[in-house]
């Protein structure tokens, strides 16, 4: 009877000993490794410390639950721009973005000048790039209204819209159509 | 609530046809292969609609889903009775306890459920997810097509010309009402991971495949995906139940594993057209396997079954899209060997701890994956043709394939040079061939002896 108390006391010990070993392998890993260093502190935990931030901040003030298209603006720098676009356009709007090299230098408006990436956010509108002009000529007739991107599109409005802001989207053949 | 009704809907669909092959499958391996297949089922019945012209709603789905699981209900239920004595938790007595074990559960257990709440909170905001996937599904539910408008004005994103498995899925979780469809990554999470440990399980002892399941789970690059939308982590659970069923089917003999693993590979061309390396090496290794009993209808049954989706969506491709797989090609075949040097360069430093392009030295993007392969691979090195060499020629045949895809692949096509490529897609789709060598480390003679050593020190 002792002898099985004194195995199973063996055997208990034997079991925590190999999860302490597993413990330090793992810790080794994370500390040696930078790349289990990313994941596990930047992927991870520090992003779940930032939605517990958020959302004890929510809870604080009361604050009803956050919708995506709220987080969009934490997650996406120009969301503003785009969900402007979205509100001055019909549906049946076809906007021209800006090129590449207009928008290049401003980091808060990366990928506007991709019409892939904007169309997802305003579709069923369309969209088409001052790049793409010469790969989709149809679609580029078609234009309706002009992504004004840091003082860029004013010289493809067909009139003068008086006040020009660096970021705006106007109709492309007169004021009164929007 | 439509959504978790939806849900519920691909598991139970998925696992209805997974009865059909075989009822022995362990209940974890029920949950990690029915998702897949259950959003392979439904992305087919989009398929069908789109093509005899008739749009799909969640309620067409709905119906396509109840009919096949009405028809099979019988066999969900003999399943349940046959296995329920097998759903149990494990023993939680202090004393009996596997503490490594439960260990390793706890950390794996952390580390996906603060990946899973990043995942959920956040909404799509990755470019690729935005720019094709997420769009492409979005407005596949409002239009009820796989061809939708955005086609017309190329305006598709480059996921356009991929199989309609990811998107399909995206647009059906739309359908049913997600305000956001960024579950369906921790949906293949679960598969990658479940599926990984009992299919490991089968040759060594619990702690051993934990710790390998861990390595998997928290492969630094492959972690992070796992809170984004992107194909290439739903690619990696199918590409890793279609192999491991095939190595364990030629290795125990068992037919089951073969035809599953014949479905996954079709399933896992229905999520990328890149994947084809991995078809290519498993139809081979079931042809040498086969060849000498001369059993040609297991070869060509495999065979046709793994290509089915590849043929049907490249005839779909030329015939109704009207982009050709090829479009994405070097016309002339040639050798390039600056291309081909930068891209053995960054090759080997994804393979190691060396530096090449912007990649940070020493960064190791999956973690110890691949470094402690080559390493139990060096130790196994006198079993080497023995001991499970067809994982190895899986892996060889499968990566050289997918390494020659990109050599072809046209950087004016593409409008990004190679070195953008390699750190980009050919980066994210070597998440495929992790848990391959991964599983190979684990059960070759080197990993069964270690696991065998720790069982008896915990045993004593």
């Amino acid at each position: 009877m002792k002898a099985q108390s004194s195995d199973k006391s063996s055997q208990f010990r034997r079991n925590v000993l190999l999860a302490f070993v597993f413990a330090i392998i793992l810790l080794v890993l994370y500390v040696s490794i930078p790349g289990y260093n990313w994941a596990v502190s930047e992927m991870a935990f520090r992003n779940k410390e930032l939605i517990d931030k958020i959302e004890t901040r929510r809870l604080n003030n009361n604050l009803p639950e956050l919708t995506d298209e709220f987080k969009r603006f934490f997650k996406i720098g120009n969301y503003w721009y785009l969900s402007y676009i979205r509100e001055q356009t019909p549906q049946n709007a076809v906007i021209l973005l800006p090129p590449h090299e207009a928008v290049d230098t401003v980091a808060e408006m990366t990928f506007i000048s991709s019409s892939d990436w904007v169309e997802y956010f305003i579709f069923p509108r369309l969209c088409i790039s001052e790049d793409e002009k010469d790969k989709k000529p149809e679609l580029y007739k078609r234009v309706t209204h002009v992504a004004v991107v840091n003082y860029w599109g004013y010289d493809k409005l067909k009139y003068y819209p008086g006040k020009m802001d660096k970021d705006a989207i106007f109709p492309i053949d007169t004021i009164k159509t929007n | 609530m439509m959504l978790i009704v939806g849900i519920l809907m691909l598991y139970l669909t998925g696992a209805t046809l997974l009865m059909r092959i075989s009822t022995h499958f362990c209940w974890k391996e029920v949950i990690s292969y029915s998702f897949p297949i259950g959003l392979t089922i439904n992305t087919l019945f989009m398929f069908v609609c789109d093509v005899i012209g008739f749009g799909f709603t969640e309620y067409v789905l709905f119906f396509a889903s109840f009919a096949i699981i009405a028809l099979n209900y019988d066999l969900l239920y003999s399943y349940y009775q046959e296995h329920k004595k097998d759903m149990k938790l494990p023993s939680l007595s202090l004393s009996n306890m596997n503490y490594a074990a439960a260990f390793l559960s706890i950390v794996i257990l952390i580390l996906f459920y603060i990946i899973t709440s990043k995942n959920l909170y956040w909404p799509t905001s990755e470019h690729d997810a935005i720019a094709s996937f997420d769009k492409l599904g979005m407005v596949m539910a409002l239009e009820g097509k796989i061809k939708i408008s955005l086609f017309e004005y190329n305006l598709q994103g480059s996921g356009g010309i991929y199989p309609p498995l990811f998107h399909g899925g995206i647009a059906y979780l739309y359908l049913f009402g997600a305000s956001s469809p960024k579950i369906i990554s921790t949906l293949f999470y679960i598969s990658l991971i479940l599926g990984f440990y009992s299919l490991v399980k089968k040759y060594v002892k619990p702690i051993m495949a934990l710790f390998f399941t861990l390595l998997l789970a928290v492969a630094p690059e492959l972690y992070s995906h796992a809170a984004l939308l992107l194909s290439n982590l739903p690619a990696t659970a199918n590409v890793m139940i279609a192999s491991l069923t095939l190595f364990i089917a030629i290795d125990k003999k068992e037919k089951s594993y073969l035809w599953l693993s014949a479905i996954f590979t079709a399933i896992t061309l229905w999520t990328r057209n890149d994947t084809i390396g991995f078809a290519i090496a498993a139809i081979a290794i079931v042809f040498l396997s086969f060849y000498k009993s001369k059993d040609w209808k297991t070869i060509g049954g495999y065979a046709l079954i793994a290509i089915s989706t590849f043929v049907l969506w490249t005839l779909y491709l030329k015939l109704v899209i009207a982009i050709p797989q090829s479009s994405r090609f070097v016309d002339h075949l040639g050798f390039d060997s600056k291309k081909m040097e930068t891209m053995l360069l960054y090759v080997f430093s994804m393979f190691t701890w060396l530096q090449y392009g912007t990649m940070p030295p020493g960064h190791m993007l999956y973690g110890i994956s691949f470094l402690l392969s080559i390493i139990i691979i060096l130790l196994n090195i006198k079993n080497i043709r023995s001991d499970k060499a067809l994982v190895l020629f899986y892996f060889l045949i499968s990566f050289a394939i997918y390494f020659m895809i990109f050599y072809l692949l046209d950087e004016n096509k593409q409008d990004a040079p190679i070195s953008s490529l390699m750190e980009s897609s050919f980066k994210r789709g070597m998440f495929c061939f992790i848990p391959i060598l991964l599983f190979y480390s684990a059960t070759c003679k080197v990993g069964i002896w270690i696991s065998d050593k720790i069982e008896a020190f915990r045993l004593g």
